[in-house]
């Protein structure tokens, strides 16, 4: 069984190779220069890339990214980079092409996962942000009253009659005199 | 709990309490009537008076973990303490309706390490068949956005890994308001109602199925109890310092939690982690307020745990420390920069706990423990302040001449006396009360416990005590320099920031060592050098303490070595009885971290945070379908994030600050759109910044 798997990848891939080299030949008959073609090459690598990282089966990229070449050729501006306008048509096929996952589906396992670029995707990925956390239902918790007893306020009220002056003296008027003034003592210690 | 037992624990708590203040209080005023005898300094009897009084207080505070072991023995050897709260046995079951709430509040920490950490608790449920009633949250207050995204993604694969999606749930925080309390108090805001508990971790954190499961049934048997905190024993670690702290936890720390638990009962502390919290008073009455003034003694409470304790408990619902339930480890910093950076932290929040003692309507007990913590580094400056004032007073007795007729017309001189027995007596008692416990564990474990052989047998355990005891001494002198500089620095106000905590085993270079040392040696060689020239006789007093500040680099150094460490393992020192036979987690875990999580490898495996969310399209998915819907936004914040963009487009993603980059990862629209860009980018050089080359 694995060998006859194995053969059945080597003739996708052998296929794939076929086409695409039927492709090149089609795209450098219409370009007018190297120049022109190595742009296209490179959009195509350039797709290639976006659909691998897409978890696409590299038999699926190959028709993908050919396809968008194709389209993006057709539907072509005079001025559109060969890589903006085959990653724009990319993306457009995308978005005919893949339902979104169910959101509980696990992203590790998702055999096509479609990008929030698209619009339907991103909703997808919204009820996918759900199972982040649970539904909210915001109760308060307000701070504990921290109040003194009369006693103890009186306490607290006398000793930052001492401490304040003393603290202004120390490094309220200027860090560095108190903080000298602790080394001293701590060196002179 | 029955209002009887409710009676009942108050009233031993208050009779033990009385007893602890008895047995602390007579001996130390003992001991400092010895001190004045000894000195033999009388001309300056503030100096004398000033002196004595600093010993008395420093010998309350070494008196206080001697009783407390002395109680822990107690109850240790006798096998129970009637009053502590009872623990549901192990097979006990609980309703499967009572839902409790797993939370790992992180803060920029190693996310493999806590996904792999949470990994393993989550398994160790998984065993125990009662899944069903936990959820386990990952609250992160992480404002680094790279590793934002990076914890958006290890979730992901977490809950990829163990089918966890609708259990394990992840919520990152954007304003970290009031830190780690705030971090809670948040996730009790907006989920508290489904849950009836929830357990703390730390990121660190490791606890067994079995061990959540008691914790719930433990709340569940008692309606009274507010919080019940376990005795993390401190694991994993292989530097010799971490090592020795792990050593002294599990062979001191049982008798010492046993003691903690004795005097305090139901007033009993929360340490912040690896405790089981009930939710609904605590989100009633545990709210903390941002105290009025600026840091560091008003702003945000920094130590929150012993202030939310203290405020359960003055709402009526007790709070216990379970010392005898197994299965709960962390881990210790790895070296003493680590340690002594935590310090500085929990320094300034225990002496910010200061402004609470007067708070009303607290009961005592933890107003003792706010004082107790506060002087757990105020006792260090109050040693430096003793050691300071005998050297003054033994260079004003060397320079001094000795008044001989201190009454007029005396026929006999006076002849000053040097009491030499009695000072050795003094020397010996303090010696007893700072090493007698240490010999009481060990006796407890070779004789009571006979378990001798988890710790690599009773000759390598007696050896591991001496050589502990040998590195705590040798490290006493400089962890009181460092302690005394943090309150000072903290009474002069100076307050600290909020960095995420070294949780790896790294060595300390030569140079940071020196640097770090470098006052402490000059202060010591210079100390030596002048009493040398005054008196010699005081110096052989002071040479244990010059000579571990000279040495402290090396020791630094040579503590934070991992192959040392290793090296004393090999020769079964210092073991514990988690490294003999490690319990199934920690088994799990360190194979996990070793080996690695198994992970789908992408394509960009190499790109990371900001520039794989923007790249890679699943990572940007599954970033912006975390983020808040979108809000309507003001012109102004909108062009600013496209000028942002631009910018990150036109210079890369490393012109981007990490305050730009994550305004760019909050905002979905623009997030997009960069992604769009990015991908559309014609020029080779640009598009390589951005891993596409």
């Amino acid at each position: 069984m694995p060998s006859q798997k194995r053969g059945i990848t080597a003739i996708n891939h052998e296929a794939g190779a076929l086409r695409r080299s039927a492709f090149l030949e089609e795209v450098s008959a219409s370009c007018e220069s190297d120049g022109e073609l190595g742009q296209w090459q490179n959009a195509e690598e350039r797709m290639l890339i976006y659909l691998k990282s897409l978890r696409v089966t590299p038999e699926e990229q190959l028709g993908l990214a050919l396809e968008a070449i194709r389209r993006a050729r057709a539907q072509r501006r005079d001025h559109a980079e060969p890589i903006a306008a085959c990653l724009e048509t990319l993306w457009q096929i995308l978005q005919e092409r893949c339902m979104p996952e169910p959101a509980e589906r696990d992203l590790g396992e998702c055999r096509f996962w479609a990008p929030p670029i698209i619009p339907t995707a991103y909703s997808a990925m919204q009820s996918f942000g759900e199972l982040a956390h649970p539904v909210i239902r915001r109760q308060c918790m307000t701070s504990a009253p921290m109040e003194l007893a009369p006693w103890r306020r009186f306490i607290q009220t006398t000793a930052d009659a001492v401490w304040v002056p003393a603290e202004s003296l120390l490094y309220r008027r200027g860090r560095m005199i108190g903080e000298l003034f602790a080394l001293l003592i701590f060196i002179s210690l | 709990m029955s209002e009887q037992f409710y009676y009942l624990w108050e009233k031993a708590a208050g009779r033990r309490r009385l007893l602890f203040l008895a047995l602390v209080i007579i001996p130390a005023g003992f001991a400092s009537m010895q001190m004045w005898v000894v000195l033999p300094e009388r001309e300056n009897m503030w100096l004398a008076a000033l002196l004595v009084g600093f010993f008395g207080l420093l010998f309350i505070w070494i008196s206080l973990g001697f009783w407390t072991t002395v109680a822990g023995l107690w109850v240790m050897w006798r096998g129970c303490d009637r009053f502590a709260i009872q623990l549901a046995p192990v097979k006990k079951r609980f309703n499967q309706n009572v839902r409790t709430a797993i939370l790992m509040p992180i803060y920029n920490e190693d996310i493999r390490r806590v996904s792999v950490g949470l990994e393993t608790i989550y398994r160790s449920v998984e065993r125990t068949g009662q899944l069903a009633a936990f959820d386990f949250f990952i609250l992160s207050d992480t404002n680094d956005p790279d590793k934002w995204v990076m914890e958006e993604q290890a979730w992901s694969d977490l809950c990829s890994r163990v089918k966890g999606y609708r259990k394990i749930f992840y919520r990152n925080r954007r304003p970290n308001l009031k830190r780690k309390s705030g971090n809670i108090a948040d996730f009790c805001r907006r989920w508290g109602h489904r849950y009836r508990y929830m357990i703390v971790l730390d990121a660190d954190s490791i606890m067994s199925g079995e061990s959540l499961i008691r914790m719930v049934a433990t709340m569940e048997q008692h309606p009274d109890v507010g919080i019940v905190q376990t005795t993390p024993l401190l694991v994993n670690r292989e530097t010799l310092l971490a090592r020795t702290q792990q050593f002294a936890n599990h062979t001191y720390g049982p008798l010492l939690a046993a003691g903690i638990s004795y005097w305090q009962l139901g007033d009993a502390q929360y340490w912040g982690h690896n405790a089981i919290i009930r939710i609904e008073p605590f989100r009633k009455y545990c709210g903390l307020p941002r105290l009025s003034g600026a840091p560091p003694f008003g702003g945000d409470i920094l130590s929150h745990d012993f202030v939310e304790a203290a405020l359960m408990r003055r709402a009526g619902w007790s709070v216990w420390l379970a010392y005898d339930l197994p299965g709960s480890f962390e881990e210790t910093p790895p070296t003493l920069i680590d340690e002594l950076e935590r310090d500085r932290r929990w320094c300034q929040g225990n002496f910010q706990h200061l402004r609470l003692v007067f708070m009303k309507g607290l009961f005592s007990a933890h107003r003792a423990v706010f004082l107790r913590g506060a002087l757990n580094y105020g006792s260090a400056l109050l040693w430096f302040l003793f050691m300071s004032l005998s050297t003054i007073v033994a260079v004003w007795d060397s320079f001094g001449v000795p008044n001989y007729f201190p009454q007029r017309h005396a026929l006999f001189p006076a002849w000053p006396v040097w009491h030499w027995g009695w000072g050795i007596t003094l020397l010996i008692s303090t010696a007893v009360i700072l090493f007698l416990p240490k010999l009481l564990c060990l006796l407890w474990i070779i004789v009571k416990q006979r378990n001798s052989r988890c710790y690599g047998g009773a000759l390598r355990l007696t050896v591991s005590v001496l050589l502990e005891s040998l590195l705590s001494t040798l490290l006493a002198p400089v962890r009181m320099l460092f302690h005394s500089k943090f309150v000072l620095l903290t009474l002069l106000g100076q307050k600290i920031g909020w960095e995420a905590q070294s949780r790896e085993d790294r060595g300390i270079a030569w140079g940071t060592a020196i640097k770090m040392h470098g006052a402490g040696i000059f202060g010591a060689l210079v100390i030596g050098v002048g009493v040398f020239q005054v008196s010699r006789s005081f110096l052989v007093w002071l040479l244990p303490v010059l000579i571990s500040l000279i040495v402290a680099p090396a020791t630094s150094v040579y503590t934070s070595r991992v192959s040392i460490g290793r090296k004393f393992r090999k020769n079964g020192l210092l073991m514990i009885p988690e490294e003999i036979a490690p319990p199934v987690e920690l088994i799990e875990l360190n194979a996990r971290l070793r080996g690695g999580e198994r992970r789908y490898a992408g394509v960009f495996e190499n790109l990371h945070g900001f520039v794989r969310a923007v790249v890679d399209p699943t990572v940007n998915a599954l970033h912006l379908a975390l983020l808040r819907r979108e809000r309507r936004l003001n012109a102004t914040v909108i062009a600013r994030r496209r000028a942002l963009a631009h910018k990150v487009l036109d210079k890369g993603p490393l012109a981007a600050t990490k305050a730009e980059k994550k305004e760019l990862l909050s905002d979905p629209e623009r997030l997009i759109s960069l992604h769009r860009a990015v991908w559309q980018l014609s020029d080779p050089e640009k598009a390589r910044w951005w891993g596409l080359g």
